[in-house]
């Protein structure tokens, strides 16, 4: 399989969710930019708050993605489901973490 | 006879946005990698091929051959309306998709630069280089590639017609997805009924999909065991023979696992007919006639090439396939008598090999060995047999068998073990492999 056919499955993967991932970039580039504004970076200093709901976040994404396609988490039962599952918990732990993160930096009680 | 000629002209419409981010795309791709990959290689073989059938395979080849052969002429044959992804159809049976997710316009799948002729043909006549249509038009080839498909012989089981699907507790997830969906209805109101006997037909020969038997039985086991009276509910399951799947491995564990979920089989109960109104089946076994009552039939009628091919000089004259299969060489798919013809997807007749999968793998070998015969070369592409069948052992699980000529596995992912349950194969059946298949259909896989 050449990197053509796999650019075209995954543009046929990806347009049934192309609204959603439209919107989630799109509220990713407008909480980061607003927090940016106000002296927001990276590793700013935050709450450990951030770290524990992004956490909580990607173990829920873990539980509630076998339902939304079709199966369930008892239905995870190889080493490679383990390890597909474990990134989809990492990816939308850690792209909470980069929302969460600069809202939390805009909502302390005083800024900088 | 009427002998109008055609317009095969090539009409080149506008290139549509999908057109032009798929060039974006494939020229980003290629100055990426510095690749020529094969579909852009050009050939200047010249000469009018008709393609009869704009199913996937007819589908696929089309849009390999616009690529492939710029200086050609390319005609597709068939006056469907609408492409149907057949491999969903257990899918809507099952109560997973709705019937509508498996439906697209032919029109979208059809490359610009070809002819398609929207037409059935009537007659194949080899020797002439010819084909009849039912609009009384003749259509002259130079080569042919036949697609078209198989037909489901609904009448070949006694008391059967396809007009009974989704009534008197008759079910059949073949050819179309209104008989999937009245499948799943079907078997709905069977569950709601509270109790009774479901009885499920296996393969009654080469039939499409020959997993699908197996997943409409799993899948409707998971059903069942989700009310929680699991044991309000017999299972019968009727084999022609004493199999359940041509690979060793995947029919001992299908034989396994429905002993442990009270599945009582019937070996050797090939179905003759059913009685609808009364709801028994009846069976020809080594020791006579036996019949079965009913509450709820799963049937798997036999199939065939369609009449028009079973008819013509191009069948199969001799061998376990005479007078129902296309006949191709199962390596090179080119007709054994006529070098210009060329076999592609269920219609023909090979030991194995009627799934979208084997289109996959078979469209390019037909692509090659097509451009080499028109060269005056040899065909030398062969094709291994390649099939696939994710089958679903219970809604959200399955394993991805994977298997050519002499039922060996061919895994095409080292990560994924061809002998496990898993989910990661459930969600490549559920959302990874109708992509691919569409991207099959563009040519590009």
């Amino acid at each position: 399989m050449n990197l053509m056919s796999i650019l075209t499955i995954g543009w046929y993967t990806l347009q049934p969710l192309l609204w959603v991932i439209v919107v989630a970039v799109a509220l990713l580039v407008l909480v980061q930019l607003l927090a940016r504004v106000r002296g927001y970076y990276f590793l700013a200093p935050a709450k450990i708050v951030s770290v524990v709901m992004s956490f909580m976040v990607g173990l829920w994404a873990m539980v509630i993605v076998p339902i939304l396609t079709d199966s369930s988490f008892t239905m995870v039962a190889t080493g490679f489901d383990w390890f597909a599952l474990t990134l989809v918990g990492l990816g939308v732990g850690a792209y909470c973490w980069l929302i969460v993160h600069p809202m939390i930096y805009l909502f302390r009680p005083s800024l900088p | 006879m009427s002998s109008k000629k055609l317009k095969t002209g090539a009409s080149h419409a506008a290139l549509t946005r999908r057109d032009l981010l798929k060039v974006g795309l494939g020229g980003a791709a290629v100055s990426m990698t510095g690749m020529t990959p094969a579909w852009s290689r050009d050939s200047n073989a010249r000469g009018h091929i008709v393609i009869v059938g704009a199913g996937a395979g007819g589908l696929a080849l089309a849009n390999r051959l616009a690529r492939r052969l710029p200086m050609a002429e390319v005609s597709l044959v068939d006056s469907k309306p609408q492409h149907w992804y057949q491999p969903g159809l257990t899918m809507v049976a099952s109560g997973v998709w709705r019937a509508d997710e498996v439906i697209s316009d032919n029109q979208r799948w059809v490359p610009s630069g070809i002819n398609w002729i929207q037409a059935r043909v009537t007659r194949f006549e080899a020797e002439d280089r010819r084909l009849q249509l039912d609009s009384g038009d003749t259509l002259n080839y130079d080569y042919l590639v036949v697609a078209t498909g198989l037909q489901v012989n609904y009448e070949d089981v006694e008391g059967f017609s396809a007009d009974m699907i989704g009534q008197h507790g008759i079910g059949c997830v073949y050819d179309t997805p209104d008989h999937a969906a009245k499948t799943n209805q079907v078997i709905a109101d069977w569950i709601d009924s509270g109790g009774g006997t479901g009885l499920f037909i296996g393969a009654p020969g080469a039939v499409k999909c020959a997993g699908a038997p197996l997943k409409m039985t799993f899948t409707t086991l998971s059903r069942l065991e989700d009310t929680g009276h699991r044991d309000q509910y017999d299972v019968h399951f009727a084999s022609a023979g004493d199999r359940v799947f041509a690979v060793d491995f995947y029919n001992d564990f299908v034989l396994q696992r429905w002993q442990e979920q009270g599945v009582e089989r019937h070996d050797h109960h090939p179905l003759r007919g059913i009685d609808a109104s009364a709801r028994r089946a009846w069976f020809d076994t080594p020791d006579g006639e036996r019949s079965m009552d009913y509450d709820f039939i799963h049937i798997v009628p036999p199939m065939s090439a369609p009449d028009v091919v079973r008819e013509s000089d191009l069948v199969w004259t001799d061998g376990p396939f005479a007078g129902n299969w296309l006949e191709v060489d199962q390596y090179t798919m080119q007709h054994r008598r006529y070098p210009e013809v060329f076999g592609l997807g269920d219609v023909i007749g090979a030991p194995i090999n009627k799934t979208a999968a084997s289109v996959k793998a078979q469209a390019p070998v037909v692509e090659e060995n097509l451009v080499a015969v028109m060269n005056d070369r040899e065909p030398t592409a062969e094709h291994n047999g390649y099939t696939s069948c994710p089958l679903i052992t219970g809604i959200g699980k399955a394993m991805l068998a994977e298997f050519g000529y002499g039922n060996v596995l061919l895994p095409s992912f080292p990560f994924i073990d061809p002998k496990d349950e898993s989910w990661a194969v459930w969600i490549m059946k559920d959302r990874m492999l109708k992509p691919a298949y569409y991207a099959m259909l563009d040519g590009r896989v």
